[in-house]
This record gives structure tokens, sequence and C-alpha cells, in this order.
């Protein structure tokens, strides 16, 4: 039922993207081109709202459905954030999408959906690649054992399994290191 | 088996007055006999609760398909059908809708949106021992539902065609798999650095003061703007 919730949660949210023309690349092209708005107008809009949110979720203190605390954690600034971003920046240019409505696209039968998933799931054949190659060698400061195609990605989850909370990825890879280690990956 | 001794029987019984177009037939009975195999040695995989659920999302995809493409033409040329489905937004309705589906997912579930982490949460699928499944992969795989359904009210067909890209980038079927492919490893590799894309790090992060997230969207928007104008220039 969990599964459900969520899939409906995607859902609306493909839905949305694919309404609001954020799967369009002309949309995308024409809000780097600065003639088409339209795009610049719903994220902007989106963003402020979401401001006014959270200042006032957080004032008046509100909790979540379940009635724990909300999680508002922003993300935390890690090395290579700038190149990173900087590159993401390049590809979604260049595709004129990014990982949300990639799928999206997908799900609307435009078949360049399907090749941008597959260069975006790139990262993880990389890795492999990259892990084959140097199989014995392990990153002194990455958790060992950790066999998945980004571990990068995945902090360890020992800390959080004790508490006995569901195993939850963590939303930031460990700063040290990493940024050697992905652009290891894609080489 | 049964179901299919006994289309055999029915087909035996039309086979002299009937006209039957071979092919067609031929591919739908081929595709439910490879059908129901691979789904008997998947039902023995699979739980039955996630079979349930399946089936039910299949059947309601498979209603709004046949909903959207017998709905009246009145309905279907009435001014709220064609605002809601298949004109786009304006960008005052659709700004207002993304802030409302981050806040009713953040209240309903307790969650931020992100879109990215879920890929690197896809890679880890076939991982031994098993990755505890998180909320992202469902939340993944019900965006391109959406998309599906958004496609099917508004008529849209399957195409490989990208606008503009054809027009500015290249039209031909290699390049343009190049460039995709290229443009995604970027995208991928790029979210994964920066620890989120549009969704996680613009919409979410921007909106909550991080400031890397500040940081991360002023650099997405500008290795676009660059991409974007040195394309328009120079190709």
């Amino acid at each position: 039922v969990t599964t459900s919730r969520y899939l409906a949660f995607g859902l609306l949210f493909g839905f949305l993207l694919a309404r609001v023309g954020a799967t369009d690349y002309d949309a995308i092209s024409g809000m780097f081109q600065l003639t088409y708005l339209h795009l610049m107008g719903v994220i902007g809009l989106a963003v402020a709202l979401n401001a006014i949110g959270f200042l006032l979720l957080r004032r008046r203190g509100v909790r979540a459905r379940s009635g724990e605390a909300l999680a508002l954690a922003p993300k935390p600034m890690t090395r290579g954030l700038l190149a990173g971003s900087l590159l993401f920046g390049v590809g979604w240019a260049l595709s004129g999408s990014c990982p949300g409505t990639t799928l999206s696209m997908i799900g609307q039968g435009k078949l360049a959906g399907l090749v941008i998933f597959a260069g975006i799931l790139a990262q993880g054949l990389s890795h492999l690649v990259n892990r084959v190659r140097s199989a014995p060698r392990r990153d002194a400061d990455q958790p060992s054992g950790d066999g998945g195609c980004d571990r990068v990605a995945f902090a360890p989850v020992a800390p959080r399994a004790a508490t006995g909370e569901r195993c939850r990825l963590l939303e930031q890879p460990p700063a040290s290191g990493y940024a050697r280690l992905s652009a290891a990956h894609f080489l | 088996v049964v179901v299919a001794l006994k289309s055999f029987a029915g087909l035996a019984g039309y086979l002299g007055h009937v006209a039957i177009d071979w092919p067609l037939a031929l591919l739908v009975s081929s595709a439910a006999v490879v059908g129901s195999l691979s789904g008997a040695r998947l039902s023995a995989r699979v739980s039955p609760a996630v079979l349930r659920q399946g089936f039910a999302w299949f059947v309601l995809v498979m209603a709004a398909l046949i909903l959207f493409r017998e709905l009246p033409a009145g309905v279907r040329e009435s001014a709220l059908f064609q605002a809601v489905f298949v004109a786009r937004w304006p960008f005052w309705v659709g700004g207002t809708a993304l802030a409302g589906f981050v806040m009713l997912l953040l209240w309903s579930e307790n969650r931020l949106l992100g879109v990215s982490t879920g890929y690197a949460e896809l890679c880890q699928v076939r991982r031994q021992p098993p990755v505890r499944r998180s909320w992202r992969l469902p939340f993944l795989g019900g965006i391109v539902l959406g998309g599906l359904i958004a496609a099917l009210a508004s008529g849209a067909q399957l195409t490989f065609a990208l606008g503009q890209f054809d027009s500015l980038v290249t039209s031909s079927v290699a390049g343009k798999l190049a460039v995709l492919l290229v443009a995604g490893a970027l995208i991928g590799w790029g979210a994964r650095t920066a620890g989120g894309c549009t969704s996680g790090h613009s919409i979410v992060g921007t909106a909550l003061g991080s400031r890397a997230s500040l940081l991360a969207t002023g650099a997405f928007l500008a290795g676009g703007f660059l991409t974007t104008q040195l394309i328009v220039r120079f190709l």
C-alpha cells in the first residue's frame, strides 16, 4: 500500500511535469535562449511559494500527517558540488531534460527520454567497469564491501539501522575523497 | 491452459464462416502465450500482494486509456478539458501546482521531493544483499505513469522527434543517440556529484534557504545558459 501511495505521488508529479511543459525540449531551450521564459516563471513561482510554505510550517511547528516532526534538513555543501552542477546544467541544456522530466518523457512516448535515461544510468555502468578494473583496491575512506553501482551515494546505514529506523539512504555522499572517486567513474 | 483450450474450441467453431485477420490473430495469441509463460515464471518470484497492486495499477491505466479514447467529442472539445489536459498550463498554475505538490508530499509522507537520488538507488537494484527498498523507486515509476496519463489525455503520439533539438543540434539518428547519451551521463554524474537535481536542489533546496542548493541551482542555470548560447551561436 505504501508502494502504491508513492506510485500515486509519482504519477501526480509526472503528470504535472508534462502539463507545465517541463518535458518539452523547446521550453527548456527557450528558457536558456531567453526567448520563452515560461519555465523560469513556473520554477520561480514554485520556489517562492515553497519558501513561504516552509517558513510557515517551521514557524507554526506543523507536524507531518504521521505526527513526526517534518524532515526539513537542507542539503549540505559537498566537494565537487559546483563542478557537478555546472556539468548537470550542460546536460540539462543539451537534452532539454532532467532526471524527473526524462521519466515523464518516457511515459509520454518521447523516445529520446529512453536514451537520456540510459545515459543517466551510465553512472552505474561506469562504476562497474571501474570496479572490475581495480577490484582489489579500495578507497580507504569508503566503506568496504559495499558492492553497489553507485556506492558513493550510499553511505553506511549502520547508525540509522541501530536506531531501528528504516534503512534509509543518506542524501549526501561523504565529502572526503568523493571528487576524486567520481572523476574516476566518469573516465 | 483452460482459457487456451476454450479459445481453440471457440476458434474451431468460427473457422468456417468468419474471415480472420490471421497476422493479427497470430500476433495476439503468440503474445498471450509468451506473456502467460513468462508470467508463470515471474509469479513464482513476486509476492501476491505486489502482484495485486501491480494488477490494480495496470487496470487503472488501461481504464484511463479507454476513458480518454472513448471520450465524446463534446467533452474533449470543452474549454475545461482543453485547459486541463491539452493546453500548456500558464506559469502561475504550474508553479502553484508544483509548490502544492511539494507541500502535500511533505505533509502526507514527510518526504522532501527529489528525483535524482532515486536513480542512484535504481543502480542498486540488483545488488547483493538487496538494499531495503525506499520510497524512491515507486515514485520514479509513478512519474513514468504520470507522463503516460498526460499523453493519453492530450492524444500525444510515440515520437523520436525532440522539438528544436533536431534543427539546433542534429537530426541524424546516430548523432542524436550520441548527444543524448552524453547529455544523460552528464545529468546523472552531475546530479550525483551535486547531491541533487532540479527538483531536490532547485525547487526544494533553494526554498529551504540551503546555500548548497542556491549554489547548485545557480550553476545548473549557468551551465545550461552557456551551453544553449553556444549551441545557438555556433551550431
